[in-house]
């Protein structure tokens, strides 16, 4: 996505959340629909004026990272992927159980095309499960276990 | 001396609290070292581990981490040219030319000395303006908090260091995002899209962990690359005592800078980054040697190191008096004291004066303690950057800041909190807003909110809405500085427009330099 593009996009969606932080104050009381209207004016206003500027030529400037785009989006697509799985996984399975599959898989995309991945994995694993153990037996802190927990 | 003032002595002079301030300066350079690795990242994933500890004990960790961070970014900065952390940036300048020149480690122990120094100076700032300054804060009322709160926003905006605009439009975000859950006045329930998770609001310790942990793992992953050659070095003997005198010959220099990195700390939004690099500026604009900076000079690491440690000090002052951060690493330090009950004003310097002087204090051990870990564990930490990879340690720091969102409640919610603002926060800093401002806009929304509600009630009771927002002393103050902020940044860039950028402008050009070389 050009810089543009990604100016504009932002901006409408903010303007966009704007209008219904605006509307869905409605149903508030008078004063506690004050601040987030005002809120929600003023951004309205700074992400039209980012939108303007974008469109005549003097939008902001965003510096991109560089290196194969396509690599980089697919890296933290899965990351992102990964990172929704791990949580999605906690009610059913408990934090340990979840956390294992979780750093296995983000282990797998991490450390792709690096020397050592198992080694890496299995590092990563054990730190998880040493902090684990310390939460739960030092700091007493009772960890969700999950339904099949 | 005060009963109150020895007691946090010996709280921070029990052995428990040396040992923490030697691990966690330790453990700080460490993490500081390594680019990818950032100071507030730190102490929002060890939060968490202070719940179990005595107040003293968990500030005391907290703040050492924080020094010890910002101190070993000069590590990276000095033997790869990449900043450790963004305050950083100036060592580049003229460590990575020493580095490159075989002065590698007279640049270490310069960053080491002008560190210590910088950092004493800001903790003796902060010791001695924030009582006073906290009982200033008593003379705040409704209307003065709502304008402390714009000001601090308007200067987020200003020292936004990409655009003005996205950091005005960031701070917005923050501020909508804090209208989530019960309104202070009135108690309507807002923006909980149903659910009863939302219905208190947005969590603050998940919502920092997710907006300052999340988004920079997803950008380790994705930015996959090697941290680059570090540059070998030996120790020399003497270099401490040959590098101690060369910097007392420059007094002004050192205090100027480390001044100067102070009250730029205390600038909400103006972190490190811009200390160092303004510091840097001002020591090649007051230099009968201009030509020699950018070509590895002692002076240029010393300006820029001395003022980036003093901002730490400095980015505290507003947070223990007033509730408003000066950095990021101050937000989530914000945070950690509403976890142990304590809430930033003057309560802070008589009701819990023995926990924050001995936190202020046990500041001064870990600058101090910076000299002789910094030099014992330099060629560690070089061994360490040149052999770790940051993106090994992805799934781990995911996993610490699951741990820390919900070990503060016991509650799973919070995890779900802190993965969706951290998703959130990737998508936003891709758009080019920074998780800095967003945070400042949290954790200001309900200052300003209350100040807002507050102001327009003495409205209604008596006085007229104009002379309780523009008739009082301080708020006509807050308000002229609220509207210099937003115009002193225009006025600059038409400056620089008109080519009359000055030496700054020479330095960013100098950093723009440096970093095609870095490519």
């Amino acid at each position: 996505m050009t810089q543009r593009a990604r100016n504009l996009s932002s901006a409408v969606m903010l303007m966009a959340a704007a209008v219904y932080w605006f509307i869905a104050a409605e149903s508030f009381r008078p004063l506690s629909r004050i601040f987030p209207r005002v809120v929600a004016g003023v951004v309205f206003v700074a992400a039209a004026v980012l939108a303007v500027l974008t469109i005549i030529g003097y939008g902001p400037v965003i510096r991109m990272a560089t290196g194969d785009a396509g690599e980089r989006h697919l890296r933290s697509g899965t990351l992102m992927a990964a990172l929704v799985l791990w949580t999605a996984l906690i009610p059913l399975a408990g934090l340990l159980i979840a956390s294992i599959v979780g750093v296995v898989v983000m282990g797998v995309i991490t450390f792709r095309g690096h020397h050592g991945t198992v080694r890496a994995i299995a590092i990563a694993l054990g730190s998880v499960v040493a902090f684990y153990l310390l939460f739960q037996i030092v700091l007493h802190v009772p960890f969700p276990l999950g339904v099949l927990g | 001396m005060e009963p109150m003032l020895l007691d946090a002595l010996t709280g921070v002079l029990d052995p428990v609290s040396l040992v923490l301030i030697v691990l966690g300066v330790s453990a700080g350079i460490m993490v500081g070292a390594l680019p990818g690795l950032t100071a507030t990242m730190a102490i929002a994933l060890l939060v968490p581990f202070t719940f179990g500890m005595s107040p003293i004990h968990g500030l005391v960790l907290l703040g050492a981490i924080y020094s010890g961070a910002i101190y070993g970014g000069s590590f990276s900065a000095i033997l790869i040219n990449t900043p450790g952390t963004p305050s950083a940036i100036a060592t580049t300048f003229d460590g990575f030319p020493m580095a490159q020149k075989g002065e590698a480690y007279r640049a270490i122990v310069t960053a080491t000395l002008a560190s210590v120094f910088g950092g004493v100076v800001g903790v003796a700032f902060l010791i001695f303006l924030s009582p006073p300054l906290a009982r200033a804060s008593l003379s705040f009322g409704p209307p003065e908090y709502f304008w402390l709160a714009a000001f601090g926003l308007t200067i987020i905006a200003a020292v936004s260091p990409r655009s003005t605009l996205k950091g005005l439009i960031g701070g917005g975000i923050g501020l909508m995002i804090s209208t989530i859950g019960i309104a202070p006045i009135e108690g309507s329930v807002r923006y909980n899209f149903g659910t009863v998770a939302l219905q208190n609001g947005i969590s603050l310790i998940p919502a920092l962990i997710g907006f300052f942990c999340i988004p920079e793992v997803l950008r380790m992953v994705e930015e996959s690359h090697s941290s680059g050659t570090v540059i070998p070095y030996k120790r020399q003997r003497n270099m401490v005592a040959r590098v101690f005198h060369r910097l007392v010959r420059r007094p002004w220099l050192m205090v100027r800078s480390s001044v100067l990195g102070t009250v730029i700390g205390i600038i909400p939004g103006a972190g490190g980054n811009i200390a160092g690099l303004v510091s840097y500026n001002e020591a090649i604009r007051t230099s009968r040697n201009k030509s020699s900076f950018g070509t590895g000079t002692v002076d240029g690491v010393a300006a820029a190191e001395s003022a980036n440690n003093a901002s730490v000090a400095g980015a505290l002052i507003p947070m223990l008096t007033l509730g408003v951060p000066g950095a990021p690493p101050a937000a989530v330090l914000f945070g950690a004291l509403l976890l142990q009950g304590m809430r930033p004003g003057p309560e802070l310097f008589s009701a819990h004066g023995t926990i924050t002087y001995a936190f202020l204090f046990s500041l001064i051990l870990a600058n101090l303690a910076m000299l002789p870990l910094g030099i014992l564990l330099g060629r560690a930490v070089a061994r360490l950057m040149q052999r770790v990879r940051v993106q090994t340690m992805a799934p781990l720091i995911i996993f610490l800041s699951m741990v820390g969102s919900y070990s503060i409640y016991n509650n799973v919610a919070d995890i779900y909190t802190m993965v969706v603002v951290g998703l959130l926060a990737h998508a936003l800093r891709k758009a080019g807003f920074m998780p800095g401002p967003i945070v400042l806009g949290l954790i200001l929304g309900p200052i300003a909110e209350k100040g807002l509600s507050q102001s327009l009630l003495m409205a209604r009771a008596g006085g007229s809405i104009g002379a309780v927002f523009f008739g009082r002393p301080i708020a006509i103050v807050l308000i002229v500085l609220t509207v210099a902020s937003i115009a002193a940044p225009l006025v600059l860039q038409a400056r620089e427009r008109r080519g009359k950028g000055g030496t700054l402008k020479a330095v960013q050009e100098l950093r723009h330099q440096r970093q095609e070389e870095a490519k």
